[in-house]
């Protein structure tokens, strides 16, 4: 677990506030109803005429258009049948088909009377023209453009499945010529045929309709190449959902509904469980525990060089040596603990990580070689400083708006004070005990220290280069 | 061919129903959204308009499960979609979006990305976390789990590492580990917690336990995940008619309708024949718009309903080679062994085998 949760970073959050959370669609649950399509079938016939029926879904007609007038949720036939025109007129421009270049007019079918067919995903209009290309009779198509565009600025992931079929004045039945799927990866069909020769279609392969591609855009990749923005279907509902990373006011909700004594409990649990998962913490507490059993030499012990480690006689010179520093400590992370939960200041996490990770390996090498100049409180109230930023981001999780966070702050920080003091407890009398010893010299401080300052090396690089590597702890 | 054999016809009567949009009228947060979204539509340089926009329809798509919303979501986001580059806000949009349709690489170029410039943002490194462990990268995955408690989302890194944990060969540490998490934890992250309890309970062959687990899970949201989930486990448990009780009216959801049509095989069901009809036309649908993102639910269609197990093994491989969870080794074995081709599932075994995996419903195939 890396211990210090970031500070408290607002900017950003807006967007985080409601979170969504991953959206696994592995879990397959699967397209739910379908993307948007559109089913267009273009039958070429001779002098240049393309009889076009086109399908498109009144659920996306909706979307643009609000044709659920009483907006009850169901569209009834009044409301489409109304509307027609204005559909006809919406979708109409989003297909352009040209001849050799020269734009073919689309006309309206005035017998055709509007009517739905159902496709899986439900009810589609269906709009029907006639579409004369600039042939003249007994031309033979040469190469004909389809340019795709409905719902293209709407829904990128809709998608216009074109079907060609050929039917010749001698025919019985048209001929499946193609499919094409259109849409914003791919708006453009360039296809290039022979046959259809007006009049008699010729017998044989002539008129079956050679399709060559020619097209500006993969051609080949039709179905089956991928493209970033292929549309596909729709996830699965997530899994780690709407498990939403509170926001301020659910739990700040939820913070009335206890009281305050439990509340307070709750963040006092949240402190002490803090300072046990925060490795970097612990370790900088035991790189000074580890010593405050010892004192540095200084002119009253002339038989050792400066600045050795020399045991304490009195137990309670070492505890006074501990309270000092955890008192010190405390202080300053409860200060910047609060200038950044009420948003005072806000320094960038990074950095504060960074620091940390360089107050651990400072501490550790003290241990190693007198680097401290000042007392060491002074230098333990100084990280502290920074380790209360680092505390910050651990009480983001505790949602709160501002005016709630006077009893979470005062619990957690009970929390670290008697996580640390747990820690003391644990560490301080069997330190004690050993501190005369060459065991606890050789084989406890050095090469602790020395392990400590390796760890506290690779968690700095790692925060200072931003950095990741998988097998360092912490 | 167009998977639709519907012929036009002209309604008579102006009263008639053809289209449900929705089952309820529109509401008002619809209303809102429609006003934001032509605000969007009228100011296309407005991040945060466009990213408003796109998180609500993100939302719905989750709700309703239905894939239009994301194409709402991704043509909010139009102005910047091609950009190597785009804001934050954007990326993670992109992103999610990217990996709703299954293209994972470009999801984890995004996700990756935000992370090293934003390590801050605990839903890019929870939908990273996700993707990587969907996809079989769990080394990577457990970074971004750790990652989480230090962009202040630590109870969703505990139980994103947990998770994993129980992927890894610590099934039994894991199962403790969540069950003491979920009682700690912040009420709303329980459906999610006991979620992933639910489904190690059924790897662990805990079916009561899975049960009542998804039971509370669904007693408080309406998760289609979940539901899809417990209807799986009540097929194992041959309780097929539970599972018609369960799904009956969620037709639509194709994932629901497959296990509702493998509960009417079970029982003899006269619906049978009509809910098959429906997801062979559906998965055409698919298939003709060129999507493959339903791999997973067409082999199983193919192999259970069908009863096609060669095909089924082919859609079940092309599918493992994208997603890695249980579910996926699961159809993947199950095909393998109807084809007689055992062997042609070696590539789960080694995964499994590789992390650890327990799966006391696959031993009859290992």
């Amino acid at each position: 677990m890396t211990s210090f949760a970031k500070s408290w970073f607002k900017h950003g959050r807006t967007v985080m506030q409601a979170m969504l959370c991953a959206l696994v669609c592995s879990a397959s649950t699967a397209w739910a109803h379908k993307p948007s399509d559109s089913y267009l079938s273009l039958t070429a016939r001779d002098g240049g005429l393309v009889e076009l029926s086109w399908h498109v879904a009144l659920r996306d007609l909706d979307g643009e258009l609000y044709l659920d007038a009483n907006e009850d949720g169901r569209l009834t036939w009044g409301e489409v049948r109304t509307r027609w025109a204005d559909m006809r007129a919406y979708v109409r421009p989003h297909l352009r088909l040209t001849h050799a270049g020269v734009a073919c007019d689309m006309v309206a079918h005035s017998d055709q009377p509007p009517a739905v067919i159902e496709h899986t995903d439900g009810q589609y209009a269906v709009f029907n023209w006639a579409v004369q290309c600039p042939l003249s009779a007994g031309q033979p198509w040469a190469d004909v453009n389809v340019d795709y565009s409905l719902f293209a600025l709407t829904d990128p992931t809709h998608r216009g499945i074109v079907r060609w079929r050929m039917q010749g004045a001698g025919m019985a039945t048209a001929r499946e010529l193609s499919s094409v799927v259109l849409g914003v990866t791919r708006p453009q069909h360039h296809l290039r045929w022979t046959g259809l020769q007006g009049g008699a279609p010729s017998p044989g392969p002539a008129d079956a309709a050679l399709l060559v591609a020619a097209s500006s855009r993969a051609d080949a990749a039709q179905a089956g190449g991928r493209s970033p923005a292929r549309p596909q279907a729709a996830p699965p509902a997530a899994r780690p959902t709407d498990a939403a990373i509170e926001s301020a006011t659910e739990s700040s909700a939820e913070s009335s509904t206890e009281s305050h004594g439990a509340l307070l409990l709750r963040y006092v649990h949240d402190g002490i469980e803090h300072i046990a998962a925060g490795m970097d913490h612990i370790l900088f507490l035991v790189s000074l525990l580890l010593v405050s059993v010892w004192r540095r030499a200084d002119a009253r012990d002339p038989a050792v060089g400066p600045h050795a480690w020399l045991p304490r006689e009195q137990w309670r010179s070492a505890l006074g040596e501990v309270l000092r520093l955890v008192t010190a400590f405390t202080l300053a992370h409860s200060l910047t603990l609060a200038l950044a939960a009420f948003g005072v200041v806000s320094p960038p996490s990074r950095w504060v990580e960074s620091l940390i990770a360089l107050s651990v390996l400072v501490a550790a090498l003290d241990n190693l070689w007198p680097l401290l100049r000042a007392p060491r409180w002074i230098v333990v109230f100084g990280f502290g400083l920074v380790h209360g930023f680092g505390f910050a981001g651990a009480m983001q999780d505790l949602g709160l708006s501002r005016q709630d966070l006077a009893w979470p702050l005062l619990g957690f920080n009970l929390g670290v004070e008697l996580g640390q003091l747990m820690l003391v407890a644990a560490v301080l009398p069997l330190a004690f005990i050993l501190r005369r010893t060459a065991l606890y010299r050789q084989a406890v401080v050095l090469p602790g220290s020395l392990a400590i300052a390796v760890l506290a090396l690779l968690w700095l690089y790692q925060r200072v280069a931003d950095v990741s590597l998988g097998w360092v702890p912490g | 061919m167009p998977a639709q054999a519907a012929q036009p016809r002209v309604p008579v009567q102006d009263s008639e129903v053809v289209e449900v949009l929705r089952e309820r009228p529109l509401s008002e947060q619809e209303k809102a959204w429609r006003a934001l979204r032509a605000q969007a539509r009228a100011h296309p340089a407005d991040v945060k308009l466009a990213t408003q926009v796109a998180w609500q329809a993100l939302r719905w798509a989750r709700q309703d499960g239905d894939p239009r919303w994301l194409g709402q979501a991704q043509a909010a986001l139009a102005p910047w979609w091609s950009q190597p580059d785009p804001p934050d806000d954007v990326r993670l949009l992109r992103a999610t979006i990217l990996q709703s349709t299954h293209d994972f690489d470009a999801a984890l170029r995004d996700l990756r990305a935000l992370v090293q410039a934003r390590p801050d943002l605990a839903q890019a490194w929870l939908t990273l976390a996700s993707v990587l462990q969907v996809t079989g990268q769990y080394d990577e995955a457990q970074r971004a789990c750790s990652a989480l408690q230090a962009a202040g989302a630590p109870w969703h890194a505990q139980a994103c590492a947990l998770e994993l944990r129980s992927l890894r060969g610590e099934a039994d540490v894991a199962q403790r580990g969540l069950a003491v998490l979920v009682v700690r934890a912040p009420r709303e992250l329980s459906g999610y917690i006991n979620l992933i309890r639910a489904e190690l309970a059924q790897r662990q062959g805990q079916p009561d336990q899975a049960a009542a687990l998804y039971q509370s899970v669904l007693a408080s949201e309406d998760d289609v995940y979940a539901q899809g989930a417990y209807a799986d486990l009540l097929l194992d448990q041959g309780r097929a008619a539970a599972v018609v009780t369960l799904l009956k009216g969620h037709e639509r959801n194709d994932a629901l309708l497959l296990r509702l049509a493998q509960a009417y095989a079970a029982t003899g069901d006269a619906e049978l024949g009509r809910s098959v009809q429906a997801l062979r036309a559906r998965f055409a649908a698919a298939h003709e718009r060129g999507d493959s993102v339903h791999r997973r639910e067409e082999a199983r269609f193919t192999l259970h309903l069908l009863k096609r197990p060669a095909e089924a093994l082919k859609l079940a491989q092309l599918n493992w080679q994208v997603q890695k969870e249980p579910a996926d080794a699961r159809i993947l074995l199950e095909a393998a062994q109807a084809a007689g081709q055992p062997e042609a599932a070696d590539a789960a075994r080694a995964f499994m085998r590789r992390w650890g995996w327990a799966d006391k419903r696959l031993e009859a195939w290992l």
